[in-house]
């Protein structure tokens, strides 16, 4: 009996000993960050080693929970109908909107208390602008938001080596850039004997109506979906395609493509096609994001570096027929950590969270890794390289919370040694800093949400009809008359209801109180 | 008093016992399995209620599910009433009956020619080579098919310029994406599909073959007479079951090779769903178009089962 | 006359009886067919394998070339280099292949045999109830559900247990069971054997195709799947490889596109990389055909009581 109590006490005082190794004190799990895949940064060799010494700096366990972005929807989904428990949402794969899943209960909103005792760092690093497309109607904060690296990123981007070969100026005018397609059509001017196989412009992304054209025409940064809308003069909020402008749009792009300057396989072509096209010096101009255009021709400067492959992005035009000289880009500030209605005590991952921001090592050992080994200081400390090989050993995947200021924080260093690709996107993101104006969609702060109103149980039924027109207009099926038709069909079905909602919505949003 | 019929000195449960313990070995044997189909199909079965309610994913499991909001029949009404309702039934049906007419027989021809072969060596090789398409997933294939039909440079195009042609937007025209489907699909599941009914001709008696040949019969007439009779009950349950899953299976075929410009000969009800359903995580929208996908398939089996009886094979059931 | 004996497999001789000219000619032709179509299939398989290895401009240059003049095998190296998690994926298929198939044989050998008997009084009822279950389901989130209060997410069983029995694949089994010849039971039964006997010592050998078939079909089947371990599995470790190499894929080409350019950007060809995925996802499980092909041998019946 005696050897039993012995052996009980002792069991015990070892269990106790071992409790106590787990982690901060109180901390009965680890806090949980559910984030999206991206870059292959969660494959990245070290990550437990960063882990492992993030960990052991803060003194909180964590992990991370990753999604593929393509299976991102039923993955959620059925995480939130079954209750999962997790700490934290990285909104960046569903584009910061929070509103759905909020009016689902699936989250909690970010109390005073909490941003206050958990995240004071954090709270004191946030400007005030930022907050606004983390809240509601109400005011209250339901996520942390980002802060991007380079927003102007949908600028289109030209071959400036072509243009010298064809003797032509960069074009600042739509006129303009239709004479270089034109030009670029009837030479040889990628030198291959065959003056029919460039073409003037690629959309990435399917950014025919979505990229520059959309700017031109509607004077706003949107996708031709289903949530794509302008404000209308009588304060109203309709879908893009009652835009007046919108058929002029359209017979624009299928004008382009029905003269040759766009790639024939438009309408089945992936980025991948595309920069193969790229890789056989075929592209002139792209648009989609500015960098697009560098990932094909990459590979004929890698194997050639004589070959003079050069890109520029190009100016806004002040000709546009909406009036808007602007392109296109993506809002500084967008919102990103949600958290779960499920999480019981998250002031672990919002500790996490703020550690990273309480001191610059902190955050450069989440971010880059261990300094000297994974990236190197410049003397001034205000610039970093990264030897070769480091990105393959570790690359953000612990950046809980993704903040890109470079007024704060080393920003990495770009030269002639940087690689073609690197240091051409850099001269490119320069040249767009210095003089080249871009917008972002222009209500993406407003929390629409349809849950709950008219608009509920609208199906897809619209889009399919406008998106089955569109593609005729392209190949020169579809006649003006026609394309009003459809609009008004679409309007009827389904714009009319949405446009009620949205129009509510938005002036409860911004109205002042 | 007698009465005319006789009696059964047993009860109706005491019967029951009886014929339960007579077929002792077999209840035994049907009870692991079917207790699978117990736990794991039927416990969830009360999901079908989703189509029936508005339930949008809201957290709190069961509870969610149980206390969203009756619609009754509103789902329904709102497919019904859908500008592409009839398009989808058409297409589904256009296409299912397209592949039961030239890709349902195409692994059976294979598996009659395999048979024929005298060479081991050569029936190995063919069977493994023919084999290999069905384990590229449909992505790639399609992928693959984008490069083969092009109209960029693809290798087709080419040719046809080469004659003086012009060239043919293949994917996205509407006459040849039909033909495009099914010729894939015949390509990539031929092998496969041939495998159960090369399992089936192992099987068949060769005294038969020799009877025939006795009675003078050719080759090609020892196939009709001899080697297709064999082979009716098991082409019956394909077929059954092939028509059963006429509204499903299409997906990922469809969805990696189509694009507005052909929706109207290609969408189907899976892709309908998808874009309705799984990417605006609307449940109960898609559980009803599910529900009335399987409503139909099962009228569709009952009919061809019954149609399979008539015509003297086992049928499903 | 009820002399009978148990049935046993010969090996068919092969046939050399003479052919006459249109038998020749008819075999000639089959033949041929054969060939241009094993051409027809073979051609994508190798061009994917040409893919895989081959540089990205020569590539671009040079679509539908199948041998290429150098090799480049990035693709390879940056499947294999990545956090070694394809090493413990490729561990977990080859787990869930192995026992889930076995368990999936079991259990649908155990359940169509009955099934196939005329005398079997519940068949017809057992047999409905499962076929229902092939198009009426609850849905995703039930199943979900029920998955998570028994108390699988996260766990080794959720690939085995959830999908035991495949109807369509039991369907097929019990037709095979129905094929082999009533008087066999019959005459085993006489002698005193029970249903459990018959089974395994008469039905069992005698369905060593069919047995095949379903085995390949429900390794296919494992080897294949992924979306399970999405839904289910939050550890990477135990990931499917088919999961963690679309995973791969998804990610590569997924790029926080504001890093491309920048100190972030390390993408490799997306292409390569897929090609690389699509070549080492498959080729293991092309190699089981072959092993299963010694099982398709014409069987035959000796002594059996027909007449």
């Amino acid at each position: 009996m005696k050897k039993l109590v012995a052996l009980i006490l002792a069991l015990a005082m070892v269990f106790c000993l071992t409790a106590t190794a787990f982690a901060a004190e109180g901390q009965t799990e680890p806090a949980r960050f559910v984030i999206r895949s991206n870059s292959n940064k969660e494959n990245k060799t070290e990550n437990d080693k960063i882990k492992a010494m993030i960990e052991e700096k803060s003194g909180i366990d964590f992990e991370v929970i990753v999604v593929a972005e393509n299976t991102w929807n039923e993955k959620i989904n059925v995480m939130i109908a079954g209750s999962e428990k997790f700490d934290t949402l990285n909104l960046t794969a569903n584009a910061g909107v929070w509103s759905t899943y909020a009016s689902n209960g699936a989250l909690q909103p970010y109390t005073e208390e909490m941003l206050n005792n958990y995240l004071p760092h954090v709270k004191a690093m946030i400007p005030d602008e930022a907050w606004i497309p983390c809240k509601d109607a109400n005011g209250n904060i339901w996520a942390l938001p980002r802060h991007e690296s380079f927003t102007a990123g949908r600028v289109p981007s030209i071959r400036t080596d072509w243009l010298k070969k064809l003797d032509m100026e960069m074009p600042t005018s739509l006129e303009q850039l239709e004479a270089y397609f034109e030009a670029v059509k009837t030479n040889d001017v990628n030198g291959n004997g065959d003056p029919n196989d460039e073409y003037g412009y690629i959309p990435y992304f399917q950014s025919l109506f979505a990229g520059p054209l959309h700017l031109y025409y509607l004077g706003t940064q949107g996708e031709c979906n289903l949530s794509d809308k302008f404000l209308d003069e009588d304060g109203t909020v309709k879908p893009w395609y009652m835009h007046k402008n919108a058929w002029a749009l359209i017979s624009k792009a299928a004008e382009w493509y029905q003269k040759g300057y766009i790639n024939q396989d438009y309408l089945t072509m992936t980025n991948e096609t595309a920069n193969d096209q790229g890789a056989a010096d075929r592209i002139g101009m792209c648009s989609g994001w500015y960098n697009m255009g560098l990932q094909g021709t990459e590979r004929i400067m890698n194997s050639n570096p004589d070959a003079g492959v050069t890109w520029a992005a190009i100016p806004n035009f002040n000709d546009a027929v909406s009036g808007v000289a602007a392109w296109g880009g993506n809002p500084a500030y967008m919102a990103e950590v949600a958290l779960s209605a499920t999480s019981e005590d998250p002031q672990w991952a919002l500790k996490l969270i703020d550690w990273i921001y309480s001191d610059e090592a902190n955050y450069m050992l989440a971010t880059y890794g261990i300094e000297g080994d994974h990236y190197i200081l410049s003397e001034d400390g205000k610039m970093f390289k990264q030897p070769e090989g480091a990105t393959d050993r570790y690359m953000l995947e612990y950046q809980l919370l993704e903040w890109y200021d470079y007024d704060k924080y080393p920003e990495p260093y770009f030269g002639e040694d940087s690689g073609w690709r690197a240091y051409t996107a850099y001269q490119m993101r320069n040249q767009i800093d210095e003089g080249i104006k871009a917008i972002p969609s222009w209500d993406y702060y407003i929390p629409y949400d349809l849950n709950g109103t008219e608009a509920e149980f609208l199906t897809d039924d619209a889009q399919t009809l406008i998106q089955e027109a569109m593609e005729k207009a392209l190949v020169g099926q579809l006649t003006e008359a026609e394309w009003n038709e459809t609009v008004n069909t679409a309007w009827e079905i389904d714009g009319q209801i949405r446009s009620a909602v949205w129009t509510e919505q938005y002036h409860a949003f911004t109205d002042p109180k | 008093m007698q009465s005319g019929r006789p009696v059964s000195r047993k009860t109706r449960w005491e019967r029951f016992k009886a014929a339960m313990w007579e077929y002792r070995w077999l209840n035994l044997m049907v009870i692991p399995g079917f207790f699978f189909f117990i736990l794991f199909k039927y416990v969830p079965m009360y999901g079908i209620i989703i189509a029936f309610k508005n339930y949008k994913g809201a957290a709190g499991g069961f509870q969610a599910i149980a206390s969203a909001p009756w619609i009754g029949l509103k789902n329904f009404e709102i497919f019904f009433k859908s500008l592409y309702c009839a398009r989808i039934f058409k297409n589904t049906i256009w296409i299912s009956l397209l592949r039961l007419v030239f890709s349902f027989p195409a692994p059976i021809l294979l598996a009659l020619m395999i048979n024929e072969v005298r060479s081991n060596v050569f029936k190995r090789t063919v069977q493994t080579i023919t084999y290999m398409p069905y384990f590229l997933s449909w992505v790639v294939v399609a992928a693959l098919l984008n490069t083969l039909l092009s109209p960029d440079n693809g290798a087709i195009n080419a040719m046809i310029q080469l004659r003086g042609g012009s060239t043919v937007y293949f994917l996205t025209s509407k006459s040849w994406f039909r033909p495009i489907l099914i010729i894939s699909e015949i390509w990539k599941n031929i092998g496969y599909g041939s495998i159960v009914y090369l399992a089936a001709i192992t099987s068949i008696d060769q005294e038969q073959y020799e009877a025939a040949r006795v009675d003078g019969a050719s080759k090609f007439q020892q196939i009709i007479h001899v080697t297709l009779p064999e082979l009716s009950n098991i082409i019956a349950i394909m077929l059954i079951l092939q028509i059963g899953k006429m509204f499903d299976d299409n997906f990922d075929q469809i969805y990696n090779l189509y694009s507005p410009s052909v929706y109207e000969v290609a969408d189907v009800f899976e892709t309908y769903i998808y874009r309705n359903g799984i990417q605006q995580s609307k449940f109960s929208y898609s559980a009803a178009i599910g529900l009335v996908k399987s409503v139909i398939a099962l009228a569709m089996i009952l009919f061809t089962n019954w149609a399979s009886k008539k015509l003297d094979t086992d049928g499903l059931f | 006359m009820g002399c009978s004996e148990e049935g046993i497999m010969m090996k068919v001789k092969k046939n050399r009886t003479l052919n006459s000219p249109g038998e020749h000619i008819f075999l000639f032709l089959n033949d041929l067919i054969l060939i241009l179509l094993c051409i027809v299939m073979i051609y994508p398989v190798l061009f994917v394998l040409a893919r895989s290895v081959t540089p990205e401009l020569e590539r671009a240059l040079h679509p539908l070339r199948i041998f290429p003049s150098s090799f480049d095998f990035t693709g390879y190296v940056f499947i294999f280099s990545s956090g070694s998690n394809i090493v413990n994926s490729y561990r977990t298929t080859i787990l869930r292949t192995l026992i889930g198939t076995a368990v999936n044989m079991a259990l649908t050998l155990l359940l169509a045999y009955p099934l196939s008997k005329k005398y079997y009084r519940p068949r017809k009822v057992l047999t409905g109830l499962i076929v229902f279950t092939m198009w009426f389901s609850g849905g995703l989130i039930p199943s979900f559900l029920l998955n998570k209060s028994l108390g699988l997410l996260n766990s080794f069983w959720v690939y085995i247990f959830p999908c035991a029995v495949n109807p369509f694949n039991l369907m097929i089994m019990r037709n095979f069971f129905q094929q082999i010849p009533d008087s066999l039971d019959e005459s085993a039964k006489l002698d005193g054997a029970n249903d459990l006997r018959v089974f395994w010592s008469i039905y069992l050998p005698l369905s060593t195709a069919s047995i095949a078939t379903l085995t390949l079909f429900y390794a296919v089947f494992h080897w294949n799947m992924w979306f399970d371990s999405m839904l289910y599995m939050n550890r990477k470790e135990m990931w499917t490889m088919q999961y963690t190499l679309r995973q791969l894929i998804d990610s590569a080409t997924v790029t926080d596109i504001a890093t491309v350019g920048t100190a972030m950007d390390n993408i490799p060809p997306a292409e390569t990389v897929r090609m690389a995925t699509v070549v080492v996802a498959t080729v293991p499980i092309l190699c089981i055909y072959p092993f299963l092909q010694k099982y398709f041998v014409k069987g035959m019946l000796v002594g059996s009581v027909k007449g």
